[in-house]
């Protein structure tokens, strides 16, 4: 084999079109012929986007309108089959059996509860699954997984980033949902939609949607080194985590209580022992703790001089914006939201500050709200926040690339551990990007990272976190 | 043993998994495309929901791929599966459910190019207006190819204009080879030409884009 031949076969090597015994042939002479071998590595390169071409799945509207069609078709007399006059019978007595099946229960139900079906009718797509919610049911999103929610009745539409909550409460018209946590996009087109976040409750009015970033405390941990996500959790409770999971032990007896119940986030998957504790020793460095290791044993010690002055406390922080329309604070007056998204409004503990303060909007226009999915095809968004939104500094377009943070990279909230360094947002940050071999750490989230990237237009990007299982 | 004991070591004994009921969602799940069509045709819509659901991600995307938008795909999508509710009584099993289907999307699509006078091939190998804006910029620069490499939205979106810019019969072969990675026997049977012809258009295809992406710089 000669290298033009080699060259002549590479396509068909590469898409598995070659026999068992062409394609050793092939790869014995790609081993001695470098010339072949690079020509290889080049058609990879330009195959790489052919074979990963995005594969959406089908509207859940689309999906609604043919169970509908395919109801109507079926029931049509025409396609009633043939019985038997057997099987007539049989179909009869069934009927009847139904019927006073459903009356019995029917009288049962009354007593019980109110009239109306549980059953609020949203369909939910997660991946190919589509299934249906009922009221109270708590809708979870595993990390780096995303999920629509539809409410046909109250004409609204829920997407929810990854690792996020919430229980939709009301029915039929009156829709009402209760945000857990996570990064939530409301959209409401017919109907008010109600939501609570924690003490704070917002309506969305119709024509309007927002977007809620609600970081509450949360946990969880799947296996050893598995999927971690630790939530605004107390550093003494990290500290507990971090016992159970990769061994040793950590004294927190000399941390002060207060220090000792300060916050910190940690997320990541398929995470070793080395990265989780340099993880937390970051973490907890950021309130003035040191963390010291001695053979399998740990200490954490506080040192006053050394806290950091710029880390919110509070034990949950929600962050709403309107990306559209009108967004109406209970017990505020109505809110007019510009679809340029700089009206960003902030729940600390329980204290409101609005953009229209100095502070607020100071703060506004240097907060993310958060990065995450909105093509929501019954809302027109202006380009600002037409795909993936975040808001804030800058603002303007974010392009998520298809590709996640590899498996082992932790997150903490204002921090990336990415090949071994500590990155803090507003650092450079080296990562393979379109155009670009890595920019500037720009925010950190539970769902992944936004980088600005080293180029001249300094392109934001979203990259989101592996949900993959093993390393 | 005492009868309690001998009661007590019935109960630990793996009890047998509860047999779903018939006609539930449970039990259409367990059956096969053949059983599931026979149900739909006597009236169980259940039965065609989860034919639906099981194959709509490959249907959908076949029909995505060769439309390239989604409001078309969706529509098109919709027709497929209502043509095969309505024409389920003359599917024999000796094709695979998924192969009759794709016919059938490809046959709606087609109606679909034929009325709207969509397809207006235009050579990847011409000229046209973009061409010169290289997509090196949109792929990691001297990086080797790993599977790190991340791929931006706007190359897979000038990757899939340019497929759309094939010959439709290369560009439903390499979909559906590709992408769907269907054996050829499938494909042939779906488009109606012969195995070797297929396999040959998949290699055209595949060469006029390597040709392409490297002449807009992406090497």
């Amino acid at each position: 084999m000669d290298t033009r031949e080699a060259k002549v076969q590479l396509p068909a090597y590469l898409i598995g079109d070659l026999s068992p015994k062409e394609a050793a042939m092939l790869e014995g002479h790609l081993d001695v012929n470098p010339e072949a071998r690079e020509a290889k590595e080049q058609l990879s390169r330009q195959l790489l986007p052919v074979m990963n071409l995005p594969a959406p799945d089908v509207g859940e509207a689309a999906l609604a309108r043919l169970f509908m069609e395919a109801r109507r078709e079926l029931a049509k007399p025409e396609r009633q089959p043939d019985f038997s006059w057997r099987e007539n019978a049989r179909f009869f007595m069934r009927v009847a059996a139904v019927l006073v099946a459903t009356a019995v229960l029917g009288v049962v139900v009354a007593g019980v509860i109110p009239s109306g079906s549980n059953v609020v009718g949203s369909l939910v797509t997660v991946g190919n699954d589509v299934r249906v919610v009922r009221q109270n049911e708590l809708v979870e999103t595993p990390q780096g997984v995303p999920m629509t929610l539809e409410l046909k009745a109250a004409g609204a539409r829920i997407d929810l980033d990854g690792s996020s909550a919430l229980v939709v409460r009301g029915r039929g018209h009156e829709s009402s949902i209760e945000i857990m946590r996570g990064r939530v996009i409301v959209g409401a087109s017919s109907h008010n939609v109600h939501i609570t976040c924690g003490e704070a409750e917002v309506v969305v009015l119709p024509r309007s949607v927002a977007a809620i970033d609600f970081d509450a405390p949360f946990e969880r941990i799947r296996g050893k080194g598995a999927v971690i996500e630790l939530q605004r959790q107390t550093i003494a409770h990290v500290a507990r985590v971090s016992e159970r999971l990769f061994g040793g032990r950590i004294d927190t007896a000399g941390l002060p209580a207060e220090v000792a119940n300060r916050r910190v986030s940690i997320y990541g998957n398929g995470l070793r022992r080395e990265e989780f504790m340099a993880a937390f020793k970051s973490a907890a460095e950021r309130h003035g703790v040191v963390f010291t290791a001695d053979s399998r044993d740990f200490a954490l010690t506080y040192n006053q001089g050394t806290a950091g002055s710029s880390i919110d406390e509070s034990e949950s922080i929600l962050k709403v914006a309107s990306l559209q329309g009108t967004v109406e604070f209970i017990g505020e007056k109505k809110t007019e939201l510009s679809d340029r998204s700089n009206s960003v409004v902030v729940f600390a503990n329980g204290t409101l500050t609005k953009s229209s303060d100095a502070e607020g909007a100071a703060r506004a226009q240097r907060m993310v709200v958060w990065a995450g999915r909105s093509d929501m095809p019954h809302f027109k968004l202006s380009e600002t926040v037409s795909n993936y939104i975040a808001m804030g500094q800058g603002g303007g377009r974010v392009i998520t690339v298809a590709t996640a943070l590899p498996v082992g990279t932790v997150l903490s909230h204002d921090s990336i551990r990415y090949g071994g360094t500590l990155v803090r947002v507003g650092e450079p940050v080296k990562l393979s990007l379109p155009g670009a071999n890595g920019g500037r750490l720009m925010g950190v989230m539970s769902s992944g990272i936004e980088v600005s990237a080293d180029d001249p237009a300094g392109t934001r990007y979203f990259v989101p976190i592996s949900n993959s299982q093993s390393r | 043993m005492s009868e309690s004991a001998l009661a007590e070591h019935k109960h630990d004994a793996p009890a047998k998994p509860a047999k779903p009921k018939k006609g539930s969602r449970e039990e259409l799940e367990t059956l096969d495309d053949y059983d599931l069509v026979k149900r739909f045709t006597k009236g169980t819509v259940d039965a065609f929901e989860v034919l639906v659901l099981r194959h709509k991600r490959q249907v959908y995307n076949f029909i995505y791929k060769m439309v390239g938008k989604p409001e078309p795909a969706d529509d098109l999508f919709q027709e497929t599966f209502l043509r095969v509710l309505k024409n389920a009584h003359t599917y024999r099993p000796r094709a695979k459910f998924t192969t009759w289907t794709l016919q059938i999307a490809r046959n709606v699509t087609l109606d679909y190019f034929k009325r709207e006078n969509l397809r207006q091939h235009v050579s990847l190998d011409a000229t046209v207006p973009g061409d010169d804006k290289p997509l090196r910029n949109l792929v990691p620069g001297n990086e080797p190819p790993s599977q790190d490499v991340l791929l931006s939205k706007e190359l897979l979106e000038e990757v899939q204009s340019a497929i759309k810019r094939l010959p439709l019969h290369q560009q439903e072969a390499l979909v559906l080879r590709v992408n769907e990675e269907l054996p050829y026997a499938e494909i042939s049977e779906i488009v109606g030409s012969p195995e070797g012809t297929v396999k040959y258009w998949v290699h055209e295809a595949v060469a006029a884009l390597t040709r392409y992406l490297a002449k807009r710089g992406l090497t």
